[in-house]
C-alpha cells in the first residue's frame, strides 16, 4: 500500500488545538483556523507563517472559508465560538513571500497585539455578522453567487447576502435541523447548499420561488455528520476519455451527467458515504422513496438525494473530514484515530461489475465503478486528532508536475501538516 | 492680654502652644497668681459670644484644658461644684463646645469624686439637653461625651441606677441617646457601657428597646480602614456586640427569633455570627429561658448539621447544641429530657437508613451532646442503643453495619473521653450494652470478609474505646477483645487491601495501655507460641516481633517483653537461627529500650542485657561478625549508658577498656578494628566526655585513620570509620590541644589535604574537619583546611567536590545527647567561607571544573537551612540554575538538592527568581524529560518547582509561557514513572487554571 | 437553594473501602517500625560508597503503566457539584466502570479510557455537568494518546443518550471550555483534586 509522505510542517505551529486549514482561492497560501483566538496564514512554498489574523474574536476560531475570485484583494471569512463572523480584508502585493515566522510563542495568546506585521502584511477587519446565538461551526461562499453561508449550534443555517463590499444581508434562516449544524457546503453550479449536523441528517437548501427553503432530506447515519463536500462537475473524466469505455460504461457516465455532482459525507459512525441526485426524468426508478414533509408544496422543488455508495471502512474512530479533488477526483479522509486515508474512484473489472454492491439499495450502472484505498498513514498528527483534511496546489520547488496537489492536515497537536501521495 | 485671648489666638494656628499657655494658666492657678473666678470672667466675653459659634466652643476648649492640666487639691470642693454647674447650665442653653465640656467634666471628675446629685445631675444634663448624640457631627464629640457616660456607669453604678429606679423614663431617653451612632471607636464604649444596665438593672419594661438599640448593628459588616490608628477589628465591635445581646435573659423573646432568622442568610459570615450569638446567648441567658427555646433552636441548628454547606457552620451549629445540653446538665432533669427526646427520636430516624450524608450528621450530634455530662452520654445511650442493636442485627448488609457501628462508636467515644475526666464515673448505662456491643464488634472481626476493611477498622475502633472506659466491660469481655485483636495481629497475613494490622497493633498497644495485667495473661504467651526458635517463615515471625516489641512501651509490660525477646534471641543464637532473624530479635530489644524504660531506670538493664550482647558479639570469630548486628548492639549499649552519670559510665569504661584495647591493638589488623567499628562509634557516643582517657583517644584516633587511609575506594563501613574519626575529634580531643593531639595521633591534615590528597585522604581530612566544624573551639585551624579543601577544588579534584556534601551532612551520632559539642554556627561558616569562593571561581569557563564547583557548592547549601542562603539568594541564584543543566547521571543528587532549593525560594522569595522565569521555566521543563538522564525524583521535583511558578509569580510575568509549558507537559503525563505523572497532572492544572485574561462576560 | 437537590441524601461510602492504590499494589515495601531505629541507607560519610538500592518506585528501570486505578485516582476526587463530597465516596465513579481499552491495530499507538458513571440519582439534572467534570479532568490528565470517552451507565439516567453524544462531542465540549460560568462550575468541582 502505497502512504502519502510527509512533505512539510507549516512553521511556527500553534500551541493549541488548530480546527481546519483552507487554501486561498489562487495564490499559494493556506488560512488555518486556530483555538487561539488567532487564524495563521502559512506559505504552501516555504511552508512559513507569514502573517496572523486576531483580534478580532473573543473566542476560538472554529473555522474560515476565502471569497472565490477576488482579484487583487484577499477577503477572508472567519467563524467563531463567540458566534459571530468575521470578514477580513487584506491587499494581495504582500502575499506569495515568506512572511517571518513569529517565533515567540505568546503570539496571538493576548488575542490583540498578534497583527504588528508590517503594512503588507496588514490585515483588516471588515465587518463582523452577529445573529447567531452560538457558536458558529463552520462557514462557506458560494462559487457562483454573492452567497454566504453560516451554520451553529444553534440548529440554524443562514445565508447571507453581500450586496455590495462588506455589506451583508440576511436572507434566509434555515433552522429544520434537530442538533447543531457541524457543516454547509456550496454545489458547485447551482445555488444548493448541504448541511450536516448533529441530528444526523444532511439537507439540501435552495430557492424557492424567492424563499430559501429545504429540497431534500438525506437520512441514514447513525451519528453527527462532520463534514459534506459535494464534488466538482467534471470529476466524472476522472474515469478515463469516453473512446476507452464500454457502452455500459459510457451509458453510465450519461446517467452521471444527467445527476450532476454528487455529494461526499462523513460521520462519528466512521462512515464515509457518497449521495446522488435521482434525476426527475425517470420516475420509473425512484429507490427508496422518502416519504415528503407535507410542508413541500411544490413538487418541482423537492429533490430526492439517495445514498450511492460507501468508501471502505478505513476509520476506527470518528471521521471529522473528507475533501474531493477538483482536479483528480480523489478523496482523502481523516479522523479521530490520526489516520489519512486516500481513495480512488475506478470501474470495476467486468466480473465485479455484474455483482451488486451490499450497501443500501443502489440500481446497477452504480455498480460499474467502485473506491479503493490508494494510500493511507498512521499517527500522522503523532497520537493526535486530525481536525481536517484538504486538497491544496502543490507550490513548493520540489513540485514534480504540473496540478500536482498536497494533502494538508489540521490537528489537534497544533500542527499543520502538508503530505505528497506517492503514485 | 489674658490666658484666654493668647490661647484663642494659637489655637487654629498652633495647638502646641496654645496647650502650653492654657497648662501655664494651670499652674498660675496653683501658685494663686491667678484666681478661679477672674479666669471664669476672663472667660466671660468669649464663652457667651452670641455671634461667633467657634468663639464659644474654643473657648471651653480652653477650660477643658486648663483643667486636664490641673493637679489635685488645687481647686475647693466649691470650685469645683461651681464648674461642673457653670459647664451644665450652659450646656442647657448651647451646645458649643460640647465635646470640651465633656472633656472638661472628666478632669474635674478625676479631681475628686462626685457625690450622688453631681454624678446624676451630670447625666440627666447631657440625656435632656444634647439628645440625640448623633446631632453633633464630629466624631471627637461624641467620643468625649461617650467616654464621660461610659465613667458615669463604671463609677457611679449605684447612683445612676438610682434614675432609673426613680423615673421609668429615664432609661427610654437613655437609650434613644445613642441611636444612630457609626463610628466604630464610639461604639465600642457605647456597647460595653450599655452592659450595665443590661447586666444590673431591671430592664424588663424596655427590654425589647434596650435589644433593638444594639441589635440593629447585627450582623457587623463593618471593614476597618487599611490605616485605622485605632486598630479596631471587625471582631472587637462583633465580641462587644454579641456580649450585648446575652447580657440579659430578657431578651430571649426578641433575640432567638431575630437570629434564628437571620440564620437563613445565605451569607456565611453572618451565619457564622448568628451561630455564635446563639452560643453566646445560650452560655448568659437562665436556664429556664433557655428551656423555652431549647426545642426551637435544635429545629433550626440541626438544618446546618444535617445538610453541611460550610463544615465549620456545622461545627459551630454543634458547639451549641453541646452548650445547651451543658446547660441543662447541671440543673434539673426536666428541661434536659424535653431537649433531648426531639434530638434523640430525630438521629434514630436518621440512623435507620444508615450510612448516609444525614446518618453521619445524626452521630454526630450525638457525640457532641453525650460529651457535654455523663447523664446525658447515658441518656443517648439509652435512647439510641436499643434500637441502634436492633436494626444492627436487623439488616445483613455489611454497610448498614458499618454505618450503625460507627455511629455508636462516636457515643462510645464520647464516654471514653468523659471517662479521663470525669473521675470514677457511672458507666450502667453503657455497661448494660457492653455484651451486646462487643459481641457484634468481636463478631465483625472474625466473621466479616477481610476486604470489609472500614467495617473491620471500626470494630477495632470500639473495642478499643470500650476498653478505654473504666469498668465499661466485665473482665470475661476484656479478655475476648484482647485475644480477638491479639489473633487478628499474629494469624492475619493480608497484603494490601484488607490488612488492618496495622490499625490492630496499635488497638492492642492502646489496650495494654488500659489493662496490661490482661495483656501480661492473654497476648504475651499468645505472641511467644508465634515467636520460634528459628523461623520456617522470616516475614511472618518479623511481623509478630513488631507487634510484640511495641507491648514494652506499657511500663507494666516493659519487663517481660524484654526478657522474654532475650530469651528468643539467645535461643535463636544457640541454634543458629539466619542473621536476618537475629537482626529482627536485636531490632525489637533496642526498640523496647528506646521507647520502653524511663531512663533513670535503664541502669539496672546494662549489666543483665547489653553486657552479654557485647560478650557474644566479642566472643564470635571475626569472618562471622555482622556489622549490621555490631551496629545495633552499639546502639542498644548506647541508649542504656548515655542517659547514666560519670560514675555508672567510667565502671563500665574501665571494665571495657581491656577486651577493647585488644582489639584495637596495634598487633591486630585493621579488619578486627573495622568489624567493631559500628559498636565503637555508638559505644564513644554515650559515654561522657570526663570519662575517657586521653591517650586511649589518641590511640584510638591513629588506629582509626590508619583504617581509613588504606580502605579501598567504597569498602563497607569505611563511613563508619570516618564517622567515628569525626567524633573522636569532635568530642574527646580538647580544642586547646587539638593540633598536639592530632600530631600524637600522626594526623597531618595539611599533607592529607594538600600533598597526598589521595581519595581516602580527602575522606579522613573532610571527616577531622566536620569534627572540627562542629566543635567551633579552632577557628583558625578550621579555616585553612577549608581552604585547602577548596584549593582542592581548584585544583580540579572531582572526589573533593563530591566530599563537601559530608562536611554538613546530618549525622545522627554527632548531637548534644551525645554530649557532642556542636557549635550553633558551623553551618553559617561553611556558608560564609565557602560559597563566596566557590560563587566567583564556578564562572570558570573549564567545564569539568565548573562542574565542580557547582556539585561542591550544591553539597554545602542542601543542608543549610533556607534562612542561611536567603539573604545571598541573588549570588546564589546563576550558580543554582546551571546546576539544573549538569547531565551526568552522577550529578542527579546534585540537581534534586538544586531544585528543592528553587522550591524554597519559589515559597518564600518569589521575587528574586522572578528576574530570572524564562531561564528557569526552560531550565525545569528540561528536567523533566527522562530522555534528558534525569532520574524520576529530579523530573518529580522539577514538576513540584514548575508548578509553583503560577501560583507564585504575579500573573503577567507568567501568562505568556502558559501555552508553551501546558503544551510541553503533555509528555510528562506520560512519563514512565506514576509519581511523576501525578506531579505532572498537578503542574498541568496549575498552569491550566492560569487564567489569561482575555475572557467575556458568559 | 440546597432544597432542589435532586438527592440531598446519598449513601456515603467509606474511604477506606474505596479502591486505592496499595491495594491494587501488594507489593509495595512496607516501611516497618524497626527501619527507623537503624536505618540502613548509606551513610552519609561516604558518598563515594556503592549507593544502596533505592526503593523501586524511583529506580528507573521498569516502567509503571497507566492502569484502570490511576485513572480512578485522577477522578475519584472531582466534587459532586451538589455535595461536599467526592465522586468516589459517592459511588458516582467506580472501580470495575473504568476501562483502558488497548490500540486497535498494532500500527496505531492510540488507546482508550471509557469511564461508565453511575448518577446519584436516576433524575440527576446534574449529570451532563458531572460527566463534563470527569471528561475534562481526564482530557487535562491523561497523556493524549488516549481516547476518552466518558458516558452513562445504562439504565442509570433517563437522558443517558442525549448526555453521553454531547460528552462524546469534541466540539461542544472544547466550547463549553470557553464559557466562563461553565468553567467555574467545573473548576469547582475539580478544585478538590489533589
Amino acid at each position: 500500500m502505497p502512504s502519502l509522505s510527509l512533505l512539510a510542517a507549516a512553521h511556527p505551529s500553534c500551541n493549541a488545538r488548530t480546527w481546519l486549514s483552507t487554501p486561498h482561492p489562487h495564490l499559494p497560501i493556506i488560512a488555518t483556523a486556530c483555538s487561539d483566538k488567532t487564524v495563521r496564514i502559512y506559505s504552501l512554498q516555504n511552508f512559513q507563517q507569514q502573517s496572523t489574523i486576531s483580534g478580532g474574536h473573543k473566542r476560538s476560531i472554529r473555522s474560515c472559508a476565502w471569497k472565490p475570485n477576488s482579484r487583487g484583494e484577499s477577503v477572508l471569512a472567519t467563524g467563531s465560538f463567540d458566534a459571530s463572523a468575521g470578514i477580513w480584508r487584506r491587499w494581495e502585493e504582500g502575499s506569495g513571500r515568506a512572511g517571518r515566522p513569529e517565533m515567540d510563542y505568546t503570539n496571538g495568546l493576548a488575542g490583540g497585539d498578534g497583527d504588528e506585521g508590517d503594512d503588507e502584511d496588514e490585515w483588516r477587519f471588515a465587518v463582523i455578522l452577529d445573529g447567531h446565538d452560538s457558536e458558529i461551526k463552520s462557514l462557506s461562499f458560494s462559487p457562483i453567487a454573492p452567497l454566504l453561508a453560516t451554520c451553529s449550534r444553534d440548529k440554524s443555517v443562514w445565508i447571507w447576502e453581500e450586496l455590495e463590499d462588506d455589506n451583508f444581508e440576511t436572507v434566509a434562516v434555515l433552522q429544520e435541523h434537530e442538533g447543531d449544524v457541524k457543516c454547509v457546503a456550496w454545489h458547485p453550479s447551482e445555488q444548493m447548499l448541504a448541511s450536516g449536523s448533529y441530528d444526523d441528517n444532511i439537507r439540501m437548501w435552495k430557492e424557492d420561488v424567492d424563499d430559501w427553503a429545504c429540497c431534500a432530506l438525506l437520512t441514514g447515519h447513525e451519528g453527527t455528520v462532520w463534514w459534506v463536500e459535494f464534488e466538482d462537475t467534471n470529476n466524472i473524466y476522472a474515469l478515463g476519455s469516453s473512446e476507452t469505455l464500454n457502452d455500459e460504461q459510457r451509458a453510465y457516465v450519461d446517467t452521471r451527467l444527467k445527476t450532476g455532482p454528487r455529494l461526499m459525507s462523513c460521520s462519528d459512525d466512521m462512515t464515509i458515504r457518497v449521495w446522488r441526485r435521482v434525476p426527475k426524468d425517470k420516475p420509473e426508478q425512484q429507490p427508496n422513496q422518502l416519504k415528503a414533509p407535507s410542508i413541500w408544496k411544490n413538487r418541482a422543488f423537492e429533490e430526492e438525494w439517495v445514498e450511492d455508495t460507501r468508501l471502505p471502512r478505513a476509520h476506527e474512530q470518528p471521521v471529522f473530514a473528507v475533501s474531493w479533488s477538483r482536479k483528480t477526483g480523489k478523496v482523502v479522509s481523516a479522523g479521530s484515530d490520526g489516520k489519512i486515508v486516500v481513495y480512488e474512484e475506478r470501474w470495476k473489472s467486468g466480473a465485479d461489475a455484474l455483482a451488486t454492491i451490499g450497501d443500501g439499495q443502489i440500481d446497477r450502472s452504480a455498480g460499474l465503478t467502485e473506491w479503493v484505498v490508494v494510500a493511507e498513514t498512521v499517527n500522522a498528527h503523532d497520537v493526535f486528532e486530525i481536525n481536517h483534511v484538504v486538497w491544496a496546489p502543490r507550490a513548493d520547488r520540489g513540485k514534480r508536475v504540473d496540478e500536482e496537489e498536497v494533502v494538508v492536515s489540521t490537528g489537534d497537536d497544533g500542527e499543520v501538516k502538508v503530505w505528497v501521495v506517492d503514485t | 492680654m489674658s490666658d484666654v485671648q493668647l490661647y484663642l489666638l494659637e489655637v487654629d494656628k498652633h495647638k502646641a502652644e496654645a496647650s502650653k499657655i492654657a497648662s501655664q494658666s494651670a499652674s498660675r492657678l496653683e501658685t494663686k497668681q491667678l484666681k478661679l473666678i477672674d479666669l471664669v470672667t476672663s472667660l466671660e466675653p468669649y464663652i457667651n459670644n452670641r455671634d461667633d459659634a467657634s468663639l464659644r466652643a474654643k473657648s471651653v476648649a480652653y477650660l477643658a484644658e486648663v483643667l486636664s492640666h490641673i493637679a489635685h487639691k488645687v481647686l475647693s470642693l466649691q470650685e469645683r461644684r461651681l464648674l461642673v454647674d457653670f459647664i451644665l447650665g450652659r450646656l442647657e442653653g448651647d451646645h458649643e463646645g460640647l465635646g470640651a465640656s465633656a472633656r472638661a467634666l472628666i478632669s474635674l471628675e478625676a479631681l475628686g469624686n462626685w457625690d450622688t446629685d453631681t454624678a446624676q445631675k451630670v447625666m440627666r444634663t447631657f440625656i435632656d439637653y444634647t439628645s440625640p448624640l448623633r446631632q453633633f457631627k464630629l466624631q471627637t464629640e461624641r467620643y468625649a461625651v461617650a467616654q464621660l457616660i461610659d465613667l458615669l456607669l463604671a463609677k457611679y453604678r449605684t447612683v445612676i441606677r438610682q434614675l432609673h429606679d426613680d423615673d421609668h423614663e429615664f432609661l427610654p431617653a437613655f437609650i434613644s441617646y445613642f441611636e444612630g451612632e457609626k463610628d466604630p471607636r464610639n461604639l465600642m464604649i457605647i456597647f460595653s457601657m450599655l452592659q450595665v444596665p443590661m447586666a444590673e438593672w431591671d430592664v424588663r419594661a424596655h427590654a425589647q428597646d434596650l435589644f433593638e438599640s444594639v441589635f440593629n448593628y447585627f450582623p457587623i459588616t463593618f471593614k476597618p480602614p487599611p490605616d485605622d490608628p485605632y486598630g479596631i477589628s471587625a471582631q472587637d465591635l462583633k465580641d462587644r456586640l454579641r456580649d450585648c445581646i446575652a447580657a440579659n435573659s430578657d431578651f430571649a423573646p426578641y433575640a432567638f427569633p431575630q437570629l434564628l432568622d437571620k440564620l437563613d442568610s445565605t451569607s456565611i459570615n453572618t451565619k457564622r455570627d448568628v451561630l455564635q450569638a446563639i452560643q453566646e446567648c445560650v452560655v448568659g441567658y437562665e436556664v429556664q429561658t433557655i428551656n423555652l427555646y431549647s426545642v426551637t433552636l435544635w429545629d433550626a441548628l440541626k438544618f446546618e448539621i444535617l445538610n453541611v454547606q460550610e463544615e465549620d457552620l456545622a461545627q459551630e451549629a454543634l458547639r451549641a447544641l453541646s452548650l445547651i445540653a451543658a446547660k441543662f446538665a447541671q440543673t434539673s432533669e426536666g428541661p434536659l429530657n424535653a431537649f433531648l427526646r426531639p434530638i434523640i427520636k430525630e438521629c434514630n430516624e436518621h440512623l435507620e437508613d444508615a450510612p448516609t450524608k444525614q446518618s453521619e450528621a445524626a452521630s454526630r450530634i450525638l457525640h457532641a451532646i453525650s460529651i457535654t455530662a455523663p447523664i446525658i452520654a447515658d441518656t443517648v445511650i439509652q435512647g439510641a442503643f436499643p434500637l441502634l442493636f436492633k436494626m444492627y442485627h436487623g439488616t445483613e448488609s455489611i454497610t448498614k453495619r458499618r454505618g450503625l457501628l460507627e455511629a455508636a462508636n462516636q457515643v462510645i467515644g464520647a464516654y471514653s473521653k468523659l471517662d479521663k475526666v470525669e473521675f470514677g464515673m457511672n458507666v450502667e448505662a453503657l455497661a448494660a450494652f457492653s455484651e451486646t456491643a462487643v459481641a457484634a464488634m468481636v463478631r465483625a472481626l472474625v466473621a466479616a470478609p477481610k476486604h470489609e476493611v472500614s467495617f473491620r477498622l471500626s470494630a477495632l475502633t470500639g473495642l478499643a474505646q470500650l476498653i478505654s472506659v473504666q469498668k465499661a466491660l466485665p473482665s470475661s469481655q476484656i479478655e475476648l477483645a484482647v485475644t480477638t485483636v491479639t489473633d487478628i495481629i499474629i494469624h492475619e497475613h493480608i497484603e494490601g487491601h484488607g490488612n488492618i494490622r496495622p490499625q490492630a497493633i496499635k488497638t492492642l498497644v492502646d489496650m495494654a495501655h488500659a489493662v496490661p495485667q490482661v495483656l501480661q495473661e492473654r497476648a504475651i504467651p499468645a505472641f511467644m507460641v508465634e515467636l520460634p526458635d528459628v523461623p520456617d517463615d522470616l516475614s511472618r515471625s518479623e511481623h509478630v516481633l513488631e507487634a510484640f516489641a511495641q507491648l514494652a512501651t506499657e511500663k507494666q509490660l516493659f519487663h517481660t517483653t524484654i526478657l522474654r525477646l532475650k530469651g528468643k534471641l539467645e535461643a535463636a543464637r544457640r541454634q543458629d537461627a539466619p542473621a536476618t532473624y537475629q537482626r529482627s530479635l536485636l531490632l525489637a530489644l533496642l526498640y523496647g529500650f528506646t521507647f520502653g524504660e524511663p531512663i533513670p531506670a535503664r541502669a539496672d538493664c546494662y549489666r543483665p542485657y547489653a553486657i552479654p550482647l557485647v560478650d557474644e558479639f566479642v566472643r564470635c570469630h571475626l569472618a562471622r561478625r555482622d556489622p549490621a548486628m555490631c551496629e545495633i548492639v552499639g546502639r542498644i549499649c548506647n541508649s542504656i549508658l548515655r542517659p547514666q552519670g560519670v560514675h555508672f559510665q567510667s565502671g563500665v569504661y574501665h571494665k571495657d577498656l581491656s577486651w577493647m584495647s585488644q582489639e584495637t591493638a596495634t598487633q591486630t589488623s585493621v579488619e578486627n578494628l573495622r568489624s567493631i567499628t559500628p559498636y565503637l562509634l555508638f559505644y564513644y557516643a554515650a559515654l561522657r566526655v570526663e570519662v575517657v582517657e586521653a591517650e586511649d583517644i589518641v590511640a584510638l584516633l591513629q588506629k582509626t585513620s590508619a583504617a581509613a587511609l588504606d580502605a579501598g575506594v567504597g569498602t563497607n563501613g569505611h563511613g563508619m570509620t570516618l564517622r567515628l574519626l569525626s567524633l573522636l575529634v569532635n568530642k574527646f580531643v580538647n580544642p586547646k590541644t587539638m593540633q598536639v593531639t592530632l600530631e600524637a595521633a600522626k594526623l597531618d591534615v595539611d599533607a592529607l589535604l594538600t600533598k597526598d590528597c589521595s581519595v581516602n585522604a580527602i575522606g579522613v581530612g573532610c571527616a577531622i574537619v566536620k569534627g572540627l566544624l562542629l566543635q567551633g573551639k579552632s577557628a583558625a585551624l578550621t579555616t585553612k583546611y577549608l581552604q585547602a579543601l577548596l584549593d582542592q577544588l581548584t585544583a580540579g579534584n572531582r572526589e573533593v567536590a563530591m566530599r563537601f556534601t559530608t562536611l554538613l551532612a546530618p549525622d545522627d551520632v554527632l548531637t548534644k545527647e551525645n554530649h557532642c559539642l556542636i557549635s550553633n554556627l558551623y553551618k553559617q561558616k561553611v556558608f560564609t567561607q565557602a560559597v563566596p569562593f566557590i560563587t566567583n571561581s564556578v564562572r570558570n569557563p573549564d567545564a569539568q571544573k565548573k562542574s565542580n564547583y557547582l556539585v561542591a557548592l550544591s553539597g554545602i547549601l542542601r543542608w543549610l537551612p533556607y534562612s542561611i542562603m536567603e539573604p545571598s539568594l541573588p549570588i546564589l541564584l546563576p550558580p543554582l540554575l546551571q546546576t539544573l543543566d549538569l547531565d551526568t547521571s552522577a550529578d542527579q543528587e546534585v540537581k534534586a538538592s538544586g531544585l528543592t532549593i528553587f522550591e524554597s525560594m519559589l515559597m518564600h522569595d518569589p521575587s528574586v527568581v522572578a528576574e530570572h522565569t524564562a531561564s528557569l521555566v526552560t531550565r525545569l521543563l528540561n528536567c523533566t524529560t527522562a530522555e534528558a538522564g534525569n532520574h524520576a525524583n529530579v523530573r518529580a521535583k522539577a514538576l513540584q518547582c514548575l508548578a509553583l511558578i503560577p501560583r507564585q509569580l504575579k500573573r503577567e510575568a507568567v501568562v505568556p509561557y502558559r501555552r508553551q509549558v501546558v503544551k510541553r507537559l503533555l509528555a510528562c503525563l506520560d512519563d514512565a514513572k506514576r509519581i511523576v505523572r501525578a506531579e505532572a497532572v498537578k503542574c498541568r492544572t496549575a498552569w491550566l487554571a492560569l487564567d489569561e485574561g482575555t475572557d467575556d462576560a458568559d | 437553594m440546597e432544597a432542589d437537590k435532586d438527592n440531598a441524601n446519598p449513601t456515603i461510602l467509606n474511604p477506606s473501602d474505596l479502591p486505592s492504590r496499595r491495594r491494587s499494589a501488594p507489593t509495595a515495601k512496607r516501611v516497618g517500625i524497626f527501619e527507623a531505629l537503624a536505618p540502613a541507607n548509606i551513610s552519609p560519610a561516604d558518598p563515594l560508597a556503592p549507593p544502596v538500592a533505592s526503593d523501586s518506585t524511583l529506580s528507573d528501570d521498569e516502567r509503571e503503566e497507566i492502569d484502570e486505578q490511576e485513572v480512578y485516582d485522577l477522578i475519584s476526587t472531582i466534587s459532586d457539584p451538589e455535595h461536599p463530597l467526592s465522586l468516589g465516596s459517592l459511588g458516582v465513579v467506580t472501580l470495575d466502570d473504568i476501562a483502558i481499552i488497548p490500540p486497535a491495530s498494532p500500527r496505531s499507538r492510540i488507546s482508550s479510557v471509557r469511564v461508565l458513571i453511575t448518577p446519584t440519582t436516576s433524575a440527576c439534572s446534574l449529570t451532563t455537568v458531572i460527566g463534563l467534570g470527569v471528561k475534562v479532568r481526564l482530557l487535562n490528565a491523561l497523556p493524549p494518546r488516549f481516547r476518552v470517552d466518558v458516558r452513562i451507565k445504562e439504565g442509570t439516567s433517563r437522558t443517558a443518550d442525549e448526555v453521553n453524544k454531547q460528552l462524546g462531542d469534541k466540539e461542544r465540549v472544547a466550547a463549553a471550555m470557553e464559557n466562563r460560568s461553565l468553567v467555574n462550575v467545573v473548576n469547582n468541582m475539580l478544585a478538590t483534586c489533589a
